[in-house]
């Protein structure tokens, strides 16, 4: 009787088969990464300048809140200036009420006015008695 | 009325009266006025006392002060300054150098004892000092006017005049003396110059006159004074001419020559007698031009008469004053 014959070119066939897949699927893979590398390194300049960008448009935004801010405080100053500047006006205008009638009441004055006679008295001041006269000492 | 009158007097007893006390001290007439009450026991003899406590007070001044006097510790002293040696001084002629040195600083200048030498070219002759020193050639002095020296002594570098100020220091000295002698109201006049203490006998301030510096008989106002002197420097009295000048005795220490431009005498009350000396012979040496100024400017009450013979006075002076000619009859 003889012994059934094992198929071990098929299992080697197989090792080897297996092996050579192996081994391509590597370099795919190695081959690939070596692409997406120089496809990052390609795209790094851009990423700084988009960065750059993002910062100035933040600084630029900062500004305009600080500028619109004092914009709102001088347009609030400008409107309490403004009430003064018209309680001016109003006071101005009761001043020149005020002119126009003293002018109106000089008008209304005579241009002469005839004051009543008086006697003329005056009181004689004696000189009061002195105890001493203070004068050129002559030593 | 002299003491002697008080006794014969006809007015009542317990009413407080003045009696009058006069002589000639450093050359000028000497009154003490004294408010006595002849029913208090003490009083007549208090007032002879404070009488001779002041004629005592005046001589010894004199001795001390006076230029004119021929033995005199002054003209010892004026004629010793050429030798430069440190001196020894009495009490009265150390403190009224001092007064004068200090009188000095104030007044910035203008008030200095050392014009003894110019008075003497002027013609103001007092005694001899013999060699004469002579005033050619030499700076006007500027530094103070006594030095000390080791020893309690003191240096001086210049002749002094000490006239006005000596006699306004001897009535400080003799006021002070009549007061420790318990008399409450008196007024002493040294020709002019005068202290108060007190009221006089109708009650109210005592009331003084300023002599019309150009002759007239009438006073040119009343001032009340209570408890204060009143000093004038004027030129009525001690003027004299030289060739076609009018010369005074008031001289500027600063020109060495008679100052006072526009001015015939000013008057000023204050506390002491020798300041108000002070004051009114400084004023005086302002000149009409600056003398409203200075005296404002030290709070002074001041009177002064200008050549054209108007009476002008400060603030402090209207207050003080109960009448002036312009406004009387």
């Amino acid at each position: 009787m003889t012994e059934p014959r094992r198929p071990l070119h098929v299992a080697v066939f197989l090792g080897l088969s297996a092996g050579a897949y192996a081994v391509s699927l590597a370099g795919v893979t190695a081959l690939q990464a070596q692409s997406e590398a120089a496809v990052f390194g390609d795209r790094t300049p851009t990423a700084e300048v988009i960065a750059q960008i993002s910062a100035a448009h933040d600084s630029l935004e900062a500004r305009a809140d600080r500028a619109a801010a004092a914009y709102a405080r001088a347009a609030g100053g400008y409107d309490s200036i403004g009430q003064g500047l018209v309680d001016v006006e109003a006071r101005l205008a009761g001043l020149a009420d005020v002119v126009g009638s003293i002018e109106g009441a000089a008008r209304s004055l005579p241009a002469r006015v005839a004051l009543p006679s008086v006697s003329r008295s005056v009181a004689a001041v004696a000189r009061p008695t002195v105890h001493a006269t203070t004068a050129a000492s002559g030593g | 009325m002299t003491l002697a009158a008080v006794a014969h007097t006809s007015l009542p007893v317990g009413h407080p009266r003045l009696v009058d006390f006069e002589a000639r001290a450093m050359g000028s007439p000497l009154r003490l006025s004294l408010v006595i009450d002849p029913a208090r026991t003490g009083d007549v003899e208090r007032a002879t006392e404070a009488w001779l406590a002041v004629r005592t007070e005046f001589r010894e001044s004199d001795a001390a002060m006076s230029r004119f006097s021929d033995t005199s510790e002054l003209t010892s002293l004026n004629r010793r300054i050429r030798l430069a040696e440190p001196v020894a001084l009495s009490r009265r002629l150390r403190q009224a150098l001092v007064t004068c040195d200090r009188a000095r600083r104030l007044s910035d200048g203008r008030f200095d004892p050392r014009v003894l030498l110019d008075l003497e070219r002027l013609g103001d002759r007092g005694a001899p000092l013999d060699p004469w020193p002579s005033t050619a050639g030499r700076k006007r002095p500027a530094g103070p006017v006594l030095e000390a020296a080791p020893g309690r002594r003191f240096h001086l570098d210049r002749q002094v005049d000490l006239g006005g100020i000596g006699k306004g220091l001897a009535l400080r000295w003799s006021a002070d003396a009549v007061t420790r002698l318990g008399v409450d109201a008196f007024l002493l006049d040294a020709g002019g110059d005068l202290i108060v203490h007190g009221e006089p006998p109708e009650g109210g301030p005592w009331r003084v006159g300023i002599e019309d510096p150009t002759g007239g008989p009438e006073p040119l106002a009343v001032l009340n004074a209570a408890d204060g002197a009143v000093a004038t420097s004027s030129v009525r009295r001690r003027r004299w001419t030289s060739g076609d000048e009018t010369l005074h005795h008031l001289i500027d220490p600063t020109s060495g020559e008679p100052g006072g431009p526009g001015l015939l005498a000013v008057t000023v009350a204050g506390p002491d007698p020798a300041w108000s000396e002070v004051w009114s012979k400084t004023l005086f040496l302002a000149g009409r031009a600056g003398v409203a100024a200075q005296a404002r400017r030290r709070g002074l009450a001041a009177w002064w008469v200008t050549e054209d013979g108007t009476l002008e006075m400060t603030a402090a002076a209207r207050q003080r004053t109960a009448w002036t000619a312009g406004e009387g009859v």
